[in-house]
């Protein structure tokens, strides 16, 4: 096994835990730890870490699903705006200035973990009582507080509306869409943040599948760097998932306002 | 008053009449082919990455693109250890696919007619999406 394979899964299983745990797929943290030290080309890189994305979604996905942390109702209805997003961004790519959108969703991202930073703990212990939305209700068992947290989901309709832009900007910046979706699930429909990594976890698999196969398609998929990135990221995977597990939803808060100030200060230099 | 979750693998029976136990089960149902797609890939994977470290292929067909990738696949021109490769990152990205599939079918079995449209309409999209890149 060459040293290029050892650390390609070691950079996947960094990936692997760190986007199981936020629910973003990992493509942040691989395709810079691709391009920097392993001088892989660009196009290889995205490739790569989008096989990456679908292996921590396939992982965190059923491992969540056994334990009912994942909201599959919610997650099918924002993928049909993710999905309808993702091809207007396919469509609009080339009428847009790319370094100003790029700067534009750096500096939204650094307003959005400020709102996650002085927002405070949100009320999960609503009762359901029948509403329409209340279709989206869930339960979960939180090993963290040894308790059970019931919520409802609310204001569907502005959520539906971020994860359309999420599609839309994952295609025109090559940004996994959890960035966005994990902050507007919990800070806008009032998601419990546990539910809303493992929610994004379920539907980042699905965006990233049909980009998988147009790589695929046009020759970009390498399998001598996407099989050990994989084998690592899938290995990750279940760190992360059982990091989730463990942690206080406050520490995940954290790490995920941590995260997006990280990719809000990528994103403006980068433009 | 109902039951809530006391174990993080409990089926949970609340009082709430839109998530019942029922319902729960159904997680399970959508989970499996995640896990058979994700042991799957990662076996062949594996094996692909030992027979390649083993047997070196003389020349690598790195970077195939479907067309060649399914011609090579026809005429047996891969080496074993790659033809593995390939075959464990196809299925992993077809993992997801089958995930929407399991969400119809499930959908289905609760007959909330309104979600198997919703998940028919994401199937649908995808598949499109996947003809229209491999043509």
């Amino acid at each position: 096994m060459s040293v290029d394979s050892l650390l390609l899964a070691f950079g996947g299983i960094v990936a692997g835990t760190f986007g199981a745990l936020l629910g973003l797929g990992g493509g942040v943290f691989l395709i810079p730890f691709l391009v920097l030290v392993l001088n892989v080309p660009m196009h290889q890189a995205i490739a790569t870490s989008i096989v990456a994305v679908i292996a921590t979604s396939s992982t965190g996905a059923a491992m969540n699903l056994e334990r009912h942390m994942v909201n599959i109702r919610l997650g099918m209805l924002l993928e049909t705006t993710t999905v309808a997003g993702a091809i207007a961004g396919g469509l609009t790519a080339s009428m847009l200035d790319a370094a100003v959108l790029t700067k534009v969703f750096g500096i939204l991202l650094a307003g959005i973990a400020a709102m996650m930073a002085v927002s405070g703990k949100l009320n999960t212990m609503d009762r359901a009582t029948g509403g329409e939305k209340e279709v989206f209700a869930g339960e979960y068992y939180d090993d963290a507080t040894k308790s059970s947290v019931l919520y409802t989901v609310r204001n569907i309709g502005p959520t539906m509306i971020i994860s359309l832009l999420a599609g839309n900007i994952s295609g025109l910046l090559g940004l996994g869409g959890g960035i966005f979706k994990v902050p507007a699930m919990h800070l806008i429909s009032r998601v419990p943040i546990k539910a809303a990594t493992a929610t994004s976890n379920f539907m980042i698999g699905v965006t990233a599948a049909a980009g998988a196969f147009i790589y695929f398609a046009e020759g970009h998929l390498d399998p001598h760097i996407a099989a050990p990135a994989a084998l690592g990221v899938l290995l990750g995977s279940f760190f992360g998932i059982r990091l989730s597990r463990i942690l206080k939803a406050d520490v995940l808060k954290w790490v995920f306002i941590v995260v997006l100030l990280a990719t809000s200060v990528q994103l403006i230099t980068r433009s | 008053m109902g039951v809530h979750c006391r174990t993080s693998r409990d089926v949970c029976s609340i009082d709430n009449p839109f998530m019942t136990g029922r319902r729960q089960n159904h997680d399970r149902w959508v989970a499996w082919p995640l896990k058979i797609g994700m042991w799957l890939s990662a076996g062949l994977l594996l094996g692909g990455m030992v027979l390649v470290f083993v047997h070196p292929p003389e020349s690598s067909s790195s970077n195939l693109n479907t067309a060649d990738f399914l011609d090579a696949l026809v005429q047996l021109r891969l080496p074993l250890g790659e033809g593995l490769l390939y075959a464990g990152i196809m299925m992993l990205i077809s993992t997801p696919v089958l995930r929407v599939g399991a969400a119809v079918v499930t959908f289905i079995a609760e007959r909330d007619w309104k979600f198997v449209g919703v998940s028919i309409a994401v199937f649908v999209v995808l598949l499109l999406e996947i003809i229209l890149s491999l043509q």
